[in-house]
C-alpha cells in the first residue's frame, strides 16, 4: 500500500464493504418512534416566511385580508401617498450614506496556510516566510490579522478525536506568539481589543493578549448548532453568531447580558453575520433578488435580479463578500451545464449603490474559497479552491476585473493585511 | 429524496418524515458506523440526527439539501457520540463476516484487516473525513459542508486523515516484521 492511487482506491473499496458488512434498519423503529415523541419547532422560529414551495408568507398571499389602496378612504390614500413619495426620497439617500472613509492603502502584508503551515508574506506574495514549523502532527490554518495589524491569529488543528482539540494561536507583527487557547474559527472584535471563538463550552471571549474575558452563553435551546463563523457590531460590544435549525442570527453583549435574535431566516439564503453592511443594513437574497434591508424597519429595497439561466446565488466563500466601503458585494451565480455533471462557479460583484453585476473571474468548476477585500474596495484577494487533484492558488484581482494576478500557488487560506504604515 | 415529501414533512407530515427517514436510515446508520466502528454508538446517532431533524424541519427550504442536510447531522451526531463513547470505553466484538470477505484471498483479507485497524486508530473526525471523501464521493465543498468545516480545513483534514492511517498501517508492518525477525 505504497502508491497514493492504489491505496485510495483499496480504501474506497474497504469503505464501501464495509458499509455493506454492517447491518442497518434493527434501530430504525426505535428512531421513527423517539421522533413520533417531538414536535417540530414553533413555524415563527423557522422566520417571517419561507422560500419554500407553497403558499408564501410575504407577498400576495401575505397581503390577503389587508385593503387595497383603492379601497382605502381618501384622506387615508393622501397620508399613503405621501409617505410613499417620502420613502422613495429617502431610499435614493440610503445607500450612499453608507459610505465610510476607507483606511489609507499602504504598503501590506500577506498571511496564509498552504500544505498545513502559516506564511507571512508582502502582500504581492513576495518574500514569503514560514511562520509555524510542524513535519507531522498539527495543521495549521485560518490566518487572521486584527484590525489594528498588531497581531496575526492562527488555528492549530491537534491531532485529536474530536473538533474541540483546535486551538488558536496570537503572534505579535515579530511573530513571537503571545497567546494560545482553545478554540476555532475565532474572529476579532473591531477595536482589535477582543477575540470570539466557539470552543467545547459554546462561544468564549480572549483579549487580544489571550486572557479569557468571559465565556458567553448561547441562546437557550440552540447550544449544539452554534458551527457558524462569529461576527461582531460595530462598537465591538456584542458577538454576532448566525445559528442553524433554523437558521438565524443572534447577538450576543459580552458584557453578559442576554442574548438577543437579530433575525430569523425567511426567504433568505442566509450566508452569515458577512451579510451585514458597516452601518448594520443586510444584504438580502430572494427568489433571485439582491435586496437591502434597514436594519431598524426591516423594509426592503431591491438591487438587482439573478441573471436568467442561473441556479442558485452563493457568497463566495467563507470571506467577508461586502467591501469595507459598503458599496460592493462579491457573489458567485452557479448555473448546471448542458453537459457535465458539476455545477460552474463565477466571481461577480455587486455594485450595490447602481445594481450593475461585473464576472471577475470566468466560470469554472470550481469551488469557493476564502475572500478578501482591500480597504479601499479596489481590489480582491481570493482563493480559488482547485478542482480535482489541482492545488488550490490565491490570486489578486480589480474589483473591475482588471489585472488579475497569482499571488501565491498552492494556498487554501488567507487573509489580506494592509498597513497604513511601513512595519 | 422526493421533492414533495420533504415539502410535506416540512409542513408537519410526520407520516412523510417517516417515509424520508425510513428511505435514508440505511446510509445514515453506515455513515455513522463507519465513523464510530460500533452499531450501538451509530444507532443512537442516527436516532439523535433523525430526532433533530424532525424538530428542525421547518429550517429547511430547499427540499433538493435535505439528504446532505441530514448527512450532516448524522456526521455531528456521530461526533457528539464519539465523545460519549470515548467516555464508556465501548468495544464492540465482531462475529458477523460477510460472504464476500469470506471468499476473498488471504492477501486481500490481510489488507482489509489492516484497513480495519488502522481505520479504528484515527480519529472520529478523520474517519470522517475519509467517509464523506471515499465512500460519499462528495467534492471538496459539499464534503466541508457536511462536515461543518471551511473548505481549507476540510482539505487540511483529508490530507491529515489520509497520512494518519497510512502512517498506522506502516506501523502495524513494521510491528508484525519485527516480530518475524525482520529488521524494521
Amino acid at each position: 500500500m505504497t502508491k497514493q492511487g492504489s491505496f485510495d482506491r483499496q480504501l474506497r473499496d474497504w469503505l464501501e464493504a464495509e458499509a455493506r458488512a454492517a447491518v442497518p434498519g434493527s434501530a430504525l423503529e426505535a428512531a421513527l418512534d423517539a421522533v413520533g415523541s417531538r414536535r417540530p419547532r414553533a413555524r415563527w422560529l423557522a422566520g417571517l416566511g419561507s422560500n419554500w414551495v407553497g403558499t408564501p408568507r410575504i407577498g400576495p398571499a401575505a397581503l390577503r385580508g389587508w385593503p387595497l389602496p383603492g379601497e382605502l378612504p381618501g384622506s387615508a390614500r393622501l397620508v399613503l401617498g405621501l409617505l410613499l413619495v417620502l420613502a422613495f426620497i429617502w431610499s435614493i439617500n440610503w445607500v450612499g450614506a453608507r459610505l465610510f472613509t476607507a483606511p489609507r492603502p499602504g504598503i501590506g502584508q500577506l498571511a496564509y496556510s498552504r500544505d498545513g503551515q502559516i506564511y507571512l508574506a508582502e502582500w504581492t506574495g513576495a518574500e514569503p516566510i514560514q511562520l509555524t514549523s510542524s513535519s507531522d502532527g498539527p495543521a495549521f490554518g485560518y490566518p487572521r490579522f486584527s484590525p489594528d495589524g498588531r497581531y496575526l491569529l492562527y488555528e492549530e488543528d491537534r491531532p485529536g478525536p474530536l473538533d474541540d482539540d483546535a486551538v488558536m494561536h496570537v503572534v505579535d507583527a515579530s511573530g513571537a506568539r503571545v497567546a494560545t487557547f482553545p478554540g476555532f474559527w475565532a474572529s476579532w472584535s473591531p477595536d482589535s481589543a477582543h477575540i470570539a471563538t466557539h470552543d467545547v463550552q459554546g462561544i468564549s471571549v480572549y483579549s487580544a493578549r489571550g486572557a479569557l474575558e468571559r465565556s458567553l452563553a448561547y441562546p437557550e435551546g440552540r447550544e449544539e448548532n452554534g458551527d457558524q463563523f462569529l461576527g461582531w457590531t460595530r462598537d465591538s460590544r456584542q458577538v454576532l453568531v448566525n445559528l442553524r435549525l433554523p437558521q438565524a442570527m443572534w447577538s450576543i453583549p459580552i458584557d453578559g447580558s442576554p442574548p438577543s435574535e437579530v433575525w430569523s431566516t425567511g426567504p433568505i439564503d442566509t450566508i452569515g453575520v458577512q451579510q451585514l453592511l458597516p452601518d448594520g443594513t443586510r444584504l438580502r437574497v430572494a427568489r433571485g433578488e439582491f435586496s437591502l434591508v434597514d436594519p431598524g424597519s426591516g423594509a426592503g429595497r431591491t438591487v438587482a435580479t439573478r441573471t436568467p439561466g442561473r441556479l442558485e446565488w452563493l457568497p463566495w466563500g467563507a470571506g467577508d463578500p461586502v467591501s469595507p466601503t459598503g458599496t460592493q458585494f462579491a457573489y458567485s451565480w452557479t448555473w448546471q451545464p448542458a453537459t457535465g455533471d458539476e455545477p460552474m462557479y463565477d466571481l461577480s460583484v455587486l455594485d450595490l449603490t447602481t445594481g450593475r453585476s461585473t464576472v471577475l473571474v470566468d466560470p469554472g468548476p470550481i469551488s469557493r474559497g476564502p475572500l478578501r477585500w482591500s480597504p479601499d474596495g479596489a481590489q480582491l484577494l481570493f482563493v480559488q479552491p482547485g478542482h480535482g487533484e489541482a492545488a488550490s492558488s490565491i490570486w489578486r484581482v480589480g474589483a473591475d476585473g482588471s489585472d488579475p494576478v497569482l499571488v501565491v500557488a498552492g494556498a487554501s487560506d488567507a487573509d489580506w493585511q494592509w498597513l497604513s504604515e511601513p512595519r | 429524496m422526493p421533492a414533495e415529501l420533504v415539502i410535506r414533512a416540512r409542513n408537519g407530515d410526520r407520516e412523510a418524515f417517516a417515509a424520508l427517514a425510513t428511505a435514508a436510515y440505511d446510509q445514515l446508520f453506515r455513515i455513522a458506523r463507519l465513523i464510530l466502528r460500533n452499531e450501538d454508538a451509530a444507532a443512537d446517532a442516527v436516532q439523535e440526527a433523525l430526532t433533530s431533524a424532525w424538530i428542525h424541519i421547518r429550517a429547511v427550504r430547499e427540499p433538493d439539501k435535505f439528504e446532505a442536510w441530514l448527512r450532516r447531522l448524522v456526521v455531528h451526531a456521530s461526533y457528539r457520540e464519539a465523545r460519549r463513547s470515548g467516555r464508556r470505553r465501548v468495544v464492540e466484538l465482531r462475529v458477523a463476516i460477510s460472504d464476500a470477505r469470506a471468499s476473498d484471498t488471504q492477501d486481500a483479507t490481510a489488507n482489509r484487516d489492516q484497513l480495519d485497524d488502522a481505520f479504528r486508530r484515527i480519529s472520529p473526525k478523520h474517519r470522517a473525513a475519509l467517509v464523506v471523501h471515499h465512500y460519499l464521493e462528495l467534492n471538496d465543498a459539499e464534503a466541508a459542508s457536511v462536515l461543518g468545516v471551511p473548505l481549507g480545513t476540510f482539505k487540511s483534514r483529508l490530507n491529515r486523515a489520509s497520512a494518519a492511517i497510512r502512517a498506522a498501517i506502516e506501523a502495524d508492518e513494521r510491528a508484525d516484521r519485527a516480530g518475524e525477525g525482520v529488521p524494521a
